[in-house]
């Protein structure tokens, strides 16, 4: 199966590209790219084709889907486009930065007849998908609250752009762990409170700490740190992280610690080397299979949207000093 | 020397009579406990006074100073009474029940020319001492977000389970987040306001949970926990992001012992017990301070407002997670 690739801005594409590259069913056939100095160095990499012109390569009837990793407001216009050119998308998150191109986006899908999967890798993650399954099976029995994280490094580049990226620290790191909570929990969020700040860089003015609060429709209770706080010294990216109190119990998930620590001197360098299974692959792999199968998606373009419009009140209630009500108006 | 009575001889009132009977400069005089009969053992065994009654102990005029570790509702009258009696108090925290009765406390000290320190403990904890030297020392420049835990079992110790009513207690907040929320103004300051969910009222008081944020005068933000939800041990835990770096304790990783013992009888498992031992416990260098607060002047680390300070915002939380909304401590607080 041909896949191809829109847009190298983000650096997930890169882990995506792999994952087509180790997959035995799919391909990676073409890249496009805005940047096309990019696209022609990342087509090279990855042994695949370049194509300057858009409509070109959605024009290629044997491709039959495409990864949108553009910066987060590019998404709208190319899943719009290959949805009108009947190709299957998979949407990097946060799947927009506003309500309305989230929802042009769906819609857009939904005419076509094509399938719109948002990138939340992390619910192929094989511990998160265990706490999932222990929580479903009511092994903490009632859930009652939940503190989470996922911290990450400033990344720099667009991600602090807000017209790019759409927001800072809780526009990239808000969605993962909310969409996980509205998997896990089957619940949808009613009310967010947040406090947000730049403390900790203050060139890029924009948010590189936030602290959110929400508030599930059952009376569930979670927080949520999204802050850009791992220094470049830290040895690791970020985390995520969930403790969730249950009637019965606690599960304790800390999703990448399956690391090996090393110390190299001949490096200058301390990190953490993953070797838990590699979550990307496993999402990749399960877009190939919907294509193929013709399945239902996983995780469509709304839980996107759901996903992102917890980080957007965020922003409101910041900005208004409360707690904001969910869905928003 | 300073000549001590202790009241109360829970936990807490036991931990201190037998810290106050190991500092050179106390004569620990007597103990007293409701009912009364609660504190023989412990009289006996330090061969100290069993008073009958908390007004027979501060009636004594030996006495210079009193320790009060009873239920928090009891903590202003008795506060107030040795104050009155003209004796130095040193008192378990919370330091009241209600913000008020914590002003009323500390002006009755002043009134009458008496030391007040409460027992905000953590101040004297190692781990965090190291926390505020490596932050007042620039290692991760100024904090930006703050993250503190506290875990542990419900103490289900107490008089007549005093502890699962929140009227009595505060529950989880006022006993437990009390402590970081101390800790947090002694790293960063002032705090602006708070936002705060916690089981109270929905649940059990013994699994009583609370997460709560707070945003500082300073502009760092702040997350606390505090949970006895939790079935698997105390532990408490700090992670400071600052503008020039990162810190994080946590007292599970940082434990130099682990116990893992078969459980022979009727199980498969065993159980761990992390054990962190120290050369002197926090308790006994937070009772020598006091001391030398007392009979030297030394100023005192936790003030009587830096009490009442952590108890307004502890009762705001509180507030929050009942009304759900955002409660401002800029503008006089909360009752």
């Amino acid at each position: 199966m041909k896949i191809a690739i829109l847009s190298f801005a983000h650096m997930h594409a890169h882990s995506y590209a792999h994952s087509l590259l180790q997959l035995p069913d799919a391909e990676l056939a073409a890249v496009w790219d805005e940047d096309a100095e990019r696209g022609q160095a990342m087509a090279q990499q990855f042994s695949a084709r370049f194509v300057p012109d858009l409509d070109a390569l959605l024009k290629e009837e044997d491709i039959a889907g495409v990864i949108v990793t553009a910066a987060n407001a590019d998404h709208r216009d190319l899943v719009i486009s290959a949805a009108q050119a009947g190709k299957h998308i998979l949407c990097e998150k946060p799947i927009a930065t506003t309500i309305a191109d989230a929802q042009a986006m769906i819609d857009a899908a939904d005419a076509a007849g094509v399938k719109l999967m948002t990138a939340f890798p992390v619910r192929y993650s094989p511990p998160t998908r265990r706490v999932y399954e222990r929580v479903r099976a009511g092994e903490i029995g009632q859930v009652l609250g939940a503190k989470c994280t996922n911290h990450g490094s400033m990344p720099g580049g667009w991600f602090t752009d807000k017209e790019k990226a759409g927001g800072g620290a809780v526009m990239d790191h808000t969605v993962h762990v909310a969409d996980l909570l509205r998997w896990m929990l089957e619940d949808e969020v009613v009310e967010v409170y947040a406090e947000i700040g730049n403390l900790i860089y203050p060139d890029i003015h924009i948010d590189d700490c936030g602290l959110l609060s929400m508030r599930f429709a059952s009376g569930v209770f979670a927080t949520l740190d999204t802050s850009w706080s791992r220094p470049p010294i830290f040895p690791t990216w970020g985390d995520v992280t969930m403790e969730i109190v249950g009637q019965d119990g606690v599960l304790i998930l800390d999703a990448f610690r399956q690391n090996v620590e090393v110390y190299s001197q001949t490096q200058n360098r301390i990190y953490w080397a993953h070797w838990g299974s590699n979550m990307d692959l496993g999402m990749i792999a399960d877009f190939v299979r919907i294509i193929r199968e013709d399945a239902p998606v996983p995780i469509t373009g709304y839980d996107g949207l759901k996903a992102m419009e917890i980080a957007l009140a965020a922003y409101r209630s910041a900005e208004e000093g409360k707690p904001v009500s969910l869905p928003l108006t | 020397m300073l000549k001590v009575g202790v009241l109360g001889a829970g936990t807490m009132g036991s931990i201190h009579a037998q810290f106050l009977a190991q500092i050179p400069e106390v004569q620990l005089i007597g103990i007293t406990a409701l009912p009364a009969s609660e504190a023989d053992p412990l009289a006996s065994a330090l061969g100290i006074q069993r008073y009958d009654s908390a007004e027979d102990l501060l009636a004594d005029p030996k006495i210079d100073a009193v320790v009060i570790a009873t239920p928090t509702p009891t903590h202003v009258p008795l506060i107030t009474a040795a104050a009155q009696a003209g004796k130095h108090v040193f008192c378990e925290k919370p330091l009241a029940r209600y913000l008020e009765d914590g002003q009323r406390a500390i002006e009755s000290c002043e009134k009458a020319g008496v030391a007040l320190m409460i027992g905000h403990v953590v101040r004297f904890f190692p781990d965090y001492e190291r926390i505020k030297e490596a932050i007042d020392q620039g290692a991760i420049g100024k904090p930006a977000i703050l993250r503190f835990s506290r875990v542990g079992p419900f103490p289900r110790t107490g008089v007549k389970n005093w502890y699962a009513d929140p009227e009595a207690s505060g529950g989880v907040i006022l006993d437990l987040m009390l402590h970081d929320i101390d800790t947090l103004r002694w790293y960063c300051g002032d705090i602006l306001r708070v936002y705060a969910h916690s089981l109270t009222g929905r649940t059990q008081m013994e699994r009583d949970y609370a997460l709560v944020t707070m945003r500082m005068a300073s502009g760092a933000i702040a997350h606390l926990e505090a949970s006895w939800s939790h079935p698997g041990g105390f532990r408490t835990s700090v992670e400071i992001a600052g503008d020039g770096g990162l810190l994080r304790a946590d007292s599970r990783e940082s434990a130099p012992i682990q116990i893992e013992r078969w459980v022979t009888e009727g199980g498969r498992g065993g159980v761990a017990l992390p054990e962190s031992p120290l050369a002197e416990s926090p308790y006994l260098i937070e009772l020598r301070h006091w001391v030398d607060h007392i009979l030297h002047g030394t100023p005192l680390r936790v003030t009587p407002e830096d009490a009442l300070k952590a108890l307004e915002a502890g009762l705001a939380a509180m507030q929050s997670a009942k009304t759900g909304q955002v409660v401002s401590l800029a503008r006089g607080g909360v009752a």
